[in-house]
């Protein structure tokens, strides 16, 4: 089927399209040059005083894997359901079930998320869970850093290469996009009761440094040669005063490409008389100054929800601030993790701070192609809150008034009133379309060249942007219509996105042995296979 | 028109003779010695010979309707019928895979029912537990390699996890030492030790004397890494016996490490429990009779909806297990192991593959941290419950009786 659609306001920052007027032709799934004859097409959908974009990107939310679905269990008065939304679809109205997140994300105009922190051992639980949310695509990034394995090598001395071999094995046994860092060393240091650790501390029994970790496994993903750069959680999250490990990561990043994920949570200094106050100018300055360096936000918007981390030192120390008071840790292989739920407030010092702060962030990084769209569902917030994000960022009259409603002490001390910038559309479609397609290395999408998928989302202009955001006026997906006046009208499934680096083989026999020797399960089950996973999930992969 | 379904299934034994995965114990082994020749003997589990040996013997059934042989396109009918026409089916049983909790859940919801597993009453407890304060867990694994304590609350549970005993405590190669863990059965009235272990550790006196308690207390704080194994407890204390050792967990933990291991209650819970969390956000005793889920452990719980009459359909699904749902006044939709056989013949009865014998499928892990692979390993005609349940979910794929 061929259709066209007319007379809409382009914007394509990835070929530098920002509000021209034009059509956008596509055939079956994919983006095509308009045909010879424009009477060709099948169907002709009028656009025109409509935005079109490209659909969005979101590279860092959580949406599955055993610790999301945790705190699922643990908090049912957070997502208790009264009406049918969607009478006749089955679980689309049950409120952040696998179905309702693949609905809201397309009811917004998102066609593919990353969930940044898949535990290997737990992967298979991630890719069920992927199995049952439709409409989106999805990609995993599989957790490194407190794997025995790894720590052994670097212990014992051993080659890049062998590190390198080891993490793309590990990709493809866990069917993963890219390669992500949580407080290298931490979760491991905490089974052996440490509760503080930084870039410089060492592992105990390995002697390994957390810097050296994170060090190792830049390089092994620069080596493998997959598209998206280690993305990095460092250490001492949430902590005042941590500005300086984020400071330090960076330039322990050595000028090669790294991603820092949720930097509002690191944006932190110690001055004032609470002794926690914004380092934001210093870290945007130095997201800044080193261009390789990519960050996504991790923006704080007031309310309650839920913050779940592969993080297990960090959460075990927030045990104190969960709200209501239940926590869950727990430890696994490789790692752990641990779901505390919290309130955000406006009129608290600290958390009008941590919003201010992700703001200032936005709004000082002077490079939208490096700065990412992200709450860090649901740490910061919920997915579901995107669009006052949207508008916060493009309306300074909307954040003014915000800034007279939150903490005073906050908004007086807060860079915020100076910061005059308001992200304009184009802007918008580089943070959330074409610059996570280009830093994910999915090139099929994030634009609106032919060849492109026909992930398409057209919005109704609104000087009101979270209006405008909340609801997609039509979401194409592959090339079929699946949300029309913020509604989803047809569920299809999305797919799966992983990559298969080489690996020198003999890296087989080691982890088997390993493995053998360890594990409570054999690593030839412990690696996931396409075919299998086609056939108990009906899971759709695609290799890059 | 079929008359037979197609079979979703055509030898596809896993080639490497290693790592498929045994589904009919919570620790879902991948270790045995894969069945040769379609027997089981060299397999060094009892729980998994068994399983393994009665599938291997029932590759293929007839589907009946009370009890007289019927085509698949009638059995598939009649079970369309008793679903639409049912005001409350109770989905029971669940002693099956993942793929058989995904088909539970599906049907629940086209069909407006209540999903309940078999060890509902158990999982509801700990479920109840956690929803009222969170706990601090570990895996299989973990304990595998860190624990150098484990305190057994509950019954030892070697009849329902066999191989337990020398996968966990007799292991000697592990992460950072050679030694086995020191192991402590407190049996299956655990709730006081556990509670004057507690009042010791918080520095408070005892009501009387307890040696044992002051023993235990002294053991937990030398250990590095201490593990409380929860076992099979009396009912009357099971829920304060839990949540008293969580709490003890927690408190340990403010100064060393320590974490509670739960390895499940039988084959299907925890896939059942958290498929149905990440489907309708609850997991078990969930309606979805409004069109949108409710959850409510106590209303919703088998029994009751049975013995009030709440439920008029049960709806038993045992791809694992041959045993025969309970007799209840309800009508009966049995979708079961093929080796099933019954006092009294349900309404309809559907014989389907089990799963990690006759189909491919996943199984979650006991403690919940790992679904483990699981390969069809003989060949067979028995269908997926998925297939069956695709066409109990298409109206127009049945044909009306
Ligand atoms: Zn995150």
């Amino acid at each position: 089927m061929l259709t066209c659609l007319r007379g809409g306001t382009l914007y394509d920052p990835t070929h530098r399209i920002d509000g021209e007027i034009g059509d956008v032709w596509f055939r079956d799934g994919h983006i095509c040059a308009p045909p010879a004859n424009a009477a060709d097409a099948d169907r002709v959908i009028d656009v025109s005083g409509k935005v079109v974009m490209a659909g969005g990107i979101d590279i860092h939310s959580h949406i599955a894997g055993g610790n999301v679905n945790n705190a699922r269990v643990l908090l049912p008065e957070q997502h208790l359901a009264e009406r049918a939304r969607y009478a006749g679809q089955p679980f689309a109205s049950a409120k952040w079930s696998a179905v309702d997140t693949g609905y809201r994300y397309a009811e917004m105009g998102f066609t593919t998320v990353v969930e940044p922190a898949v535990l290997p051992i737990n992967a298979a639980q991630a890719h069920a869970e992927f199995a049952d949310i439709p409409i989106i695509d999805k990609a995993g990034l599989a957790i490194v850093g407190n794997d025995d394995f790894l720590l052994r090598l670097l212990r014992d001395g051993a080659e890049q290469q062998r590190v390198t071999d080891y993490i793309a094995w590990l990709l493809h046994a866990t069917r993963c996009l890219g390669v992500k860092v949580i407080n290298a060393g931490g979760a491991s240091a905490f089974k052996a009761n440490v509760r503080a650790f930084g870039l410089d501390d060492e592992v105990p029994m390995y002697g390994v440094s957390s810097r050296r970790i994170l060090n190792a496994v830049q390089h092994a993903v620069m080596q493998m040669g997959i598209a998206h750069p280690v993305h990095v959680h460092c250490n001492n999250l949430g902590v005042a005063g941590n500005v300086s490990t984020a400071l330090a990561t960076i330039e322990a990043a050595d000028g090669l490409p790294m991603h820092l994920a949720h930097v509002q949570f690191y944006g932190y200094g110690s001055e004032g008389e609470h002794g926690f106050s914004s380092g934001a100018r210093a870290l945007a300055d130095a997201i800044n100054a080193h261009r390789n360096i990519t960050v996504d936000v991790g923006q704080v918007l007031f309310g309650q929800t839920v913050t779940i981390s592969g993080d297990v030192l960090r959460q075990f120390d927030a045990r104190h601030i969960a709200t209501p008071r239940k926590w869950v840790i727990w430890d696994a292989e490789d790692g752990g993790g641990g779901v505390v739920p919290y309130r955000y407030r406006a009129r608290n010092f600290v958390n009008a701070t941590q919003w201010a702060i992700g703001l200032e962030l936005f709004l000082l990084v002077d490079d939208p192609w490096r700065v990412f769209f992200t709450t860090d569902h649901p740490n910061g917030a919920p997915f579901t809150a995107y669009p006052q994000l949207f508008r916060l960022l493009m309306d300074r009259d909307y954040r003014a008034e915000w800034l007279s409603r939150i903490n005073s002490d906050a908004a007086d001390a807060s860079l915020l009133r100076h910061l005059d910038r308001e992200y304009g559309l184009y802007e918008i479609a580089v943070m959330t379309r074409a610059a996570p397609a280009r830093l994910l290395g999915l090139h099929d999408r994030g634009h609106l060249a032919p060849g492109a998928v026909a992930d398409i989302t057209v919005y109704e202009e609104n000087a009101d942007k979270a209006a405008m955001f909340a609801h997609a006026s039509l979401l194409f997906k592959d090339g079929q219509c699946v949300v029309e006046n913020g509604r989803v009208t047809h569920a299809c499934r999305g797919r799966v996105h992983a990559v298969e680096p080489d690996f020198g083989r003999t890296i087989e026999k080691a982890v088997g042995d390993y493995f053998d020797r360890y594990h409570f399960i054999t690593p030839s089950n412990f690696c996931l296979d396409t075919g299998h996973l086609a056939q108990a999930l009906g899971t759709e992969l695609i290799m890059h | 028109m079929s008359t037979t379904p197609e079979s979703p299934v055509r030898s596809a034994a896993h080639d490497a003779g290693t790592g498929f995965g045994c589904p009919f114990c919570a620790l879902a082994c991948d270790d045995l010695s894969p069945p040769a020749d379609n027997r089981a003997h060299g397999m060094d589990c009892e729980r998994a010979r068994a399983g393994f040996t009665l599938a291997l013997e029932h590759t293929e059934a007839t589907p009946r309707l009370a009890g007289v042989a019927a085509t698949w396109d009638d059995a598939v009918a009649a079970a369309h019928t008793l679903l639409r026409n049912a005001r409350l089916p109770l989905f029971h049983g669940l002693l099956g895979d993942l793929g058989d909790a995904r088909s539970a859940w599906s049907l629940a919801a086209r069909f407006g029912g209540v999903v309940d597993h078999r060890d509902g009453d158990a999982m509801a407890r700990a479920l109840g537990v956690y929803q009222d304060s969170g706990w601090i867990t570990t895996s299989l694994g973990e304990a595998r390699n860190r624990a150098d304590l484990i305190v057994w609350v509950g019954e030892p549970i070697h009849d329902a996890l066999p191989r337990l005993r020398e996968r966990l405590f007799e292991c000697r190669q592990r992460l950072h030492t050679d030694a086995a863990p020191e192991v402590v059965e407190l049996g299956a009235r655990p709730r006081e030790r556990i509670d004057h272990v507690r009042t010791l550790h918080g520095g408070r006196p005892l009501p009387h004397d307890d040696p044992d308690a002051t023993q235990l207390l002294e053991q937990l704080r030398n250990a590095r890494y201490a593990v409380f194994l929860i076992g099979r407890l009396a009912d009357d204390e099971a829920d304060m016996a839990l949540r008293t050792a969580g709490e003890l967990v927690r408190e340990l933990n403010e100064h060393q490490r320590a974490a509670l291991l739960l390895t499940g209650q039988g084959p299907g819970d925890v896939s059942t429990q958290l498929c149905g969390a990440w489907r309708n956000g609850f997991g078990l005793r969930t309606s979805l009779a409004r069109g949108y889920p409710e959850q409510d452990i106590k209303r919703f719980a088998a029994r009751r909806l049975l013995d009030d009459g709440e439920a008029d359909l049960l709806v038993w699904i045992s791809s694992l297990d041959a045993t025969p749902p309970p007799q209840t006044r309800q009508p009966q939709l049995v979708f079961g192991h093929p080796a099933m056989r019954f006092d009294h013949e349900p309404a309809v009865y559907l014989p389907v593959a089990v799963p990690g014998v006759h189909r491919a499928g996943f199984i979650h892990r006991g403690d919940a941290m790992r679904l483990v692979t699981l390969f069809a390993v003989t060949a067979s005609t028995l269908p997926d419950l998925a297939a069956l349940c695709a066409r109990l979910l298409d109206d127009e794929a049945v044909t009306p009786c």
